[in-house]
């Protein structure tokens, strides 16, 4: 009997020590890249990483090193003791590649493990409870011989125009003189538009960017085929993308609003669709000035007819909220798609509006014309006096000659 | 004889308003050159929140790359000196556009991969999604993300270790 009551004693103390448990930790950064090129020089270089605490408590975590590279890595840590006043602690881990490392061309990765250890135990053998553990991965791409290009497609339609975006990596341990390319697209296979790129050069590892942009496309469905040209080498990138939304958000308003009570929003949806689109709904997030998450609303599922606007209504319970300004996020989802607008909230005592905010990609975001013109009228003014003046010295000069 | 000593009285005259005009440009320039308070140029900034604290400016250009080729413009529209923008984690090359352009500035945002259990309760607290996999005894299984600040349901057993890293989209 009296053994019955300990091992139920046992297992309530255990279960206890292990519910209460609470792992947490941090490291930063997530990933760290390097560039290897074997036929050119060794690899030696260190890479730091913090390790942070979290919940500011007493813990020890242990180190360990996985993954393709692991021999070639060395960590002075094995097991680390952080106080609850520490809420970060460096370190750092050494990488010594040799040119006959036997690496071949591209990625190799290795991975530096942290696992959180209980503050009483410091190997991660011992470990009896569920915990967690994060790591910093080490990425080391090594360089191809020659001329080498990475290159993706970005498409990003804003404001009726449509940009494109060829992000890319010189991964060759040789410079690139010149890299361009020709944007080509298709409608129903048939060609409708080109556009050429600007002109890059990139020396090894280098990142940099093409881009175009088509100023006037009408709806539809199209093909991008992105012709890149480096050196005489050429690589091309396909990709499919649509112009218009299929749905659009008309207006959010907001009725005989009373700070205090729960506002009704609504929310108008245009669908431009020829058919039904079915299981809508609508999700508002609200931020307070540190960009602190306050709200997280949802709609109910809609289903809205083809060719046909739709009032969608989100409630919210204002009783805890106050006046001022806030950021809000809203995002309509549907079929397997969304659309996503940003919005500024006044709230006062009885008045709830949506504003509209920008964080726009910018067509002109120089703002060197100002700056010039202030120089032309500068230099301008300075011109015209000593025209001025030149004028009535040679006058003057004619004067006392007669 | 006073004609020439008019001209050379004129001439002092003129260079005079010049010295006043250059003066008086340098002066605006000085007033009206778009200042950073913050974040300094190379900063490292850790989370997502960035505050940007600027004097004698508009709009803020920031891009990922430093040919600006892909911008971003973002208006100061209500506090002209302050704003606080939600960004991803990178490296962010930027500047201040006003009556004058500021020069390029740079800073970094690095990713932090975080978790938290409690509670059978797996949250990520980084600023990145993560990859986790659970160690247990049997080996590495179930594969899950989780997005920044969301949370997942999980079997909190002895002697298995949830381990994250960051994903790559």
């Amino acid at each position: 009997m009296k053994g019955k009551l300990l091992l139920v004693v046992i297992s309530i103390v255990m279960l206890v020590i292990i519910t209460n448990f609470v792992g947490a930790i941090g490291i930063t950064p997530g990933r760290t890249t390097m560039d290897f090129s074997p036929n050119v020089q060794s690899l030696d270089s260190s890479a730091q990483f913090t390790v942070v605490n979290t919940d500011a408590k007493d813990m020890n975590v242990a180190f360990t090193i996985e993954g393709e590279l692991k021999d070639y890595i060395t960590l002075d840590s094995e097991v680390v003791s952080f106080s609850k006043d520490e809420k970060q602690k460096s370190f750092s881990y050494r990488v010594q590649l040799s040119e006959n490392a036997g690496l071949d061309p591209g990625l190799h990765t290795a991975d530096i493990v942290v696992v959180e250890l209980p503050e009483d135990i410091d190997n991660p053998g011992m470990v009896v409870k569920a915990t967690v553990s994060v790591v910093t991965q080490l990425y080391v791409f090594v360089l191809y011989p020659g001329k080498h290009l990475e290159a993706s497609l970005d498409i990003v339609d804003k404001d009726g125009k449509v940009y494109f975006y060829i992000p890319l990596i010189s991964r060759g341990n040789e410079t690139i003189n010149s890299v361009s390319g020709e944007i080509i697209i298709y409608e129903n296979g048939k060609k409708v538009e080109n556009f050429a790129t600007n002109d890059v050069s990139l020396e090894a590892s280098e990142k940099k960017e093409l881009t175009s942009v088509w100023t006037d496309p009408g709806e539809g469905n199209y093909k991008a085929v992105a012709e890149i040209d480096y050196d005489g080498q050429k690589e091309t990138i396909e990709k499919e993308f649509s112009i218009g939304e299929d749905l659009g958000v008309i207006g959010v308003s907001v009725d005989n609003f009373l700070l205090g009570d729960i506002a009704k929003i609504k929310i108008l949806v245009q669908n431009k669709l020829e058919r039904v689109v079915k299981e809508v709904f609508a999700n508002l997030e609200v931020f307070d000035s540190d960009l602190n998450e306050i709200e997280d609303l949802n709609s109910e599922h809609y289903e809205i007819p083809a060719k046909s606007n739709k009032e969608m209504v989100v409630y919210w319970d204002t009783e805890k909220l106050q006046e001022g300004i806030y950021d809000s996020e809203l995002r309509i989802d549907y079929d397997e798609d969304f659309i996503n607008k940003k919005f500024k909230i006044e709230v006062s005592e009885n008045s709830m509006e949506f504003k509209g905010v920008g964080f726009v990609i910018s067509e002109q975001g120089s703002g060197r014309p100002k700056f010039f013109s202030f120089l032309y009228i500068i230099i301008g003014a300075l011109v015209l006096i000593n025209l001025g003046w030149l004028v009535w010295c040679l006058r003057n000069k004619r004067k006392i000659k007669k | 004889m006073k004609n020439k000593k008019k001209i050379s009285r004129t001439s002092k005259v003129v260079i005079a308003v010049q010295l006043i005009i250059v003066v008086i440009a340098f002066g605006l320039v000085l007033m009206f050159w778009p200042r950073t308070d913050y974040p300094r140029n190379g900063a490292v900034i850790h989370g997502r929140v960035v505050d940007f604290e600027i004097k004698n400016a508009d709009f803020i250009i920031i891009d990922d790359n430093p040919d600006f080729t892909s911008p971003s413009r973002i208006d100061l529209t209500d506090d002209k000196n302050k704003i606080r923008v939600m960004l991803e984690p990178g490296t962010y090359y930027w500047k201040i556009i006003g009556i004058f352009e500021g020069g390029i500035q740079k800073f970094v945002i690095p990713s932090e991969v975080g978790l938290k259990l409690n509670d059978s309760i797996l949250e990520n607290t980084g600023n990145v999604p993560v990859n986790v996999s659970k160690q247990s005894d049997s080996g590495i299984s179930g594969l899950i993300i989780i997005d920044v600040s969301m949370e997942h349901p999980v079997d909190e057993k002895e002697k298995t270790i949830y381990r994250g890293e960051e994903y790559e989209r």
